[in-house]
């Protein structure tokens, strides 16, 4: 399993979720076009889009896509890698439609931009919100959370 | 005088609307009484969840988790406690498996039951919900003289349980599991036929098979239109391998196939509960229920996903553990985040009125939306 994939397109590093998931590290140029193959290739047939999520790692971050297929009862995690700086990659909620709001989630939470989303905006904190409070370097300095330092 | 005011209106719904089942909030464009477009708005029941995990060790995070759906906390108790033991590659007792299985679908039941009674409640009948919360509150009792809460209950541990089911509390869940199937029958006997029920729920909020896979619905959703998927099936997790029971499933997708599955979901719960009592009752020597880990021990590394199959889908609950004290990050996959996000795909086209028919039946909850 998975030998076309490694063929096809360009796999970084590859390595396991507990328990027992692969997961394989791709650019993120090419984002779009593993998840294509993943859903329409008839070897992997990966129908759902299980969630996405982001990680800070400090340095990057890491969005982790799972999938999974029910012809073959299995999932797969791609993960991609992120400059700190400049987050931004191609939205995927053409290919999964759930991706979406997951995507706003991260965009809201994270800052993370996704490029050609058709509806990028704050889905779980108020629009008048600033900051994203899941990066690392995020400072909790609203007057309302005050009595959490004195 | 004969000409229609066909203005396009936009109209607010909630957030504090009694049939939004806590706070969303609904835009929602109408031409007269017709949908044209629904926008969600979430996020008022938002409490930074995977926030607060990052600044708790894995013990002190335990209590909250029971908080994302407290309608059935065991299972996202279950989901959390489960990663954690994956990480650190622990087996549980054979016998908290057991207890585990019996309070997970207690509590799937629980969940069901107050989704039947408010639901018929958004439909305008009241009498069922009577109905419905005189088992709901049998139940509850039973799970408050287990663990000490009747919502929250904070009684998985890493490991285990905290704490062994006395042999009087098992005779009380059996002699609801007894009861049971005859109060389900009432509800069928009440609601099933009635015609008002039965012209608001069939052929609304049609959810065809491949839309519901596109918005990674999962669920009594997805089986109501006609997918056999069901966790506890195709991978077994605890004990459920050992056990017997049938996945409900309907074919049409409409409002009405998601009520009759979840109906006949309580009854394959019922079944399941008689055959843990078998067990546990029987086998009364059996007293280890919990490693007695230490809590200061528990540093684990790695990534993990952890799956469970709540009382509404697919959960999931990954960490992204370093080896510290506490979790890098924690990831909730709730399945009412993807049911609300369907809304605006089901809903359109119909009636104002029909919307919360709609919308009920689909078994959102707010708190596991915003998390």
């Amino acid at each position: 399993m998975f030998e076309d994939l490694k063929e096809k397109f360009d796999i970084i590093k590859e390595d396991i979720m507990v328990p027992d998931i692969k997961r394989f590290y791709v650019s993120a140029k090419n984002i779009t076009g593993v998840l294509n193959f993943l859903k329409l290739s008839p070897s992997y047939f990966f129908n759902r889009l299980d969630c996405i999520y982001a990680k800070d790692i400090k340095t990057e971050f890491e969005i982790t896509y799972i999938l999974h297929s029910d012809n073959y009862q299995n999932k797969a995690a791609i993960c991609t890698k992120l400059e700190y700086d400049n987050a931004r990659t191609e939205s995927v909620s053409g290919i999964y439609k759930n991706a979406n709001w997951d995507e706003r989630e991260i965009y809201d939470l994270f800052g993370i931009t996704f490029i050609n989303h058709p509806d990028l905006k704050r889905i779980l904190l108020p629009d008048s919100f600033k900051g994203h409070p899941l990066r690392k370097n995020y400072k909790m300095e609203d007057e309302r959370l005050r009595w959490n330092y004195e | 005088m004969n000409s229609v005011n066909t203005n396009i209106m936009e109209i607010n719904i909630g957030p504090q609307h009694p049939s939004t089942h806590g706070v969303l909030r609904l835009k929602v464009t109408l031409e007269g009484e017709k949908i044209l477009n629904i926008e969600p708005v979430i996020g008022y029941l938002h409490r930074g969840m995977e926030k607060m995990a990052e600044n708790r060790n894995y013990i002190q995070y335990l209590p909250v988790v029971d908080r994302i759906d407290y309608l059935s906390g065991f299972f996202c108790s279950y989901a959390y406690v489960n990663a954690v033991e994956l990480l650190m590659n622990i087996e549980i007792p054979i016998k908290a498996k057991y207890i585990r299985t019996l309070t997970m679908e207690m509590n799937r039941i629980m969940s069901h039951l107050l989704w039947l009674g408010c639901y018929l409640l958004d439909l305008g009948a009241t009498s069922p919900l009577f109905y419905a919360f005189i088992e709901r509150e049998k139940l509850m009792d039973i799970l408050e003289d287990l663990t000490g809460a009747r919502m929250m209950y904070n009684y998985y541990t890493f490991g285990g349980v905290k704490k062994d089911i006395p042999v009087d509390i098992l005779k009380r869940i059996y002699d609801f599991a007894k009861h049971f199937p005859s109060s389900v029958k009432e509800y069928e006997d009440l609601i099933s036929d009635n015609p008002i029920f039965t012209s608001r729920t069939m052929k609304t909020g049609i959810l065809a098979k491949e839309t519901a896979e596109q918005f990674s619905i999962t669920g009594a959703n997805l089986r109501a239109s006609g997918a056999a998927k069901d966790l506890r099936k195709d991978s077994p997790y605890l004990i459920y391998n050992l056990l017997d029971f049938n996945i409900p499933v309907k074919q049409t997708g409409d409002s009405y196939c998601r009520y009759i599955t979840r109906i006949n979901e309580m009854k394959e719960s019922n079944k399941i509960i008689l055959q843990c009592l078998d067990r546990l009752l029987t086998d009364e020597n059996d007293n280890e229920i919990n490693l007695k880990l230490n809590p200061l021990s528990i540093k684990p590394e790695g990534e993990v996903i952890s799956e469970v199959e709540s009382s509404r889908g697919l959960m999931q609950c990954i960490i992204s553990a370093d080896g510290s004290s506490n979790p890098l990050r924690i990831k909730w996959r709730t399945p009412s985040f993807y049911a609300a996000q369907l809304l605006n795909t089901i809903a359109k086209n119909h009636l104002l009125p029909d919307l919360m028919a709609v919308f009920g039946s689909l078994d959102i909850i707010m708190p596991e939306v915003d998390r």
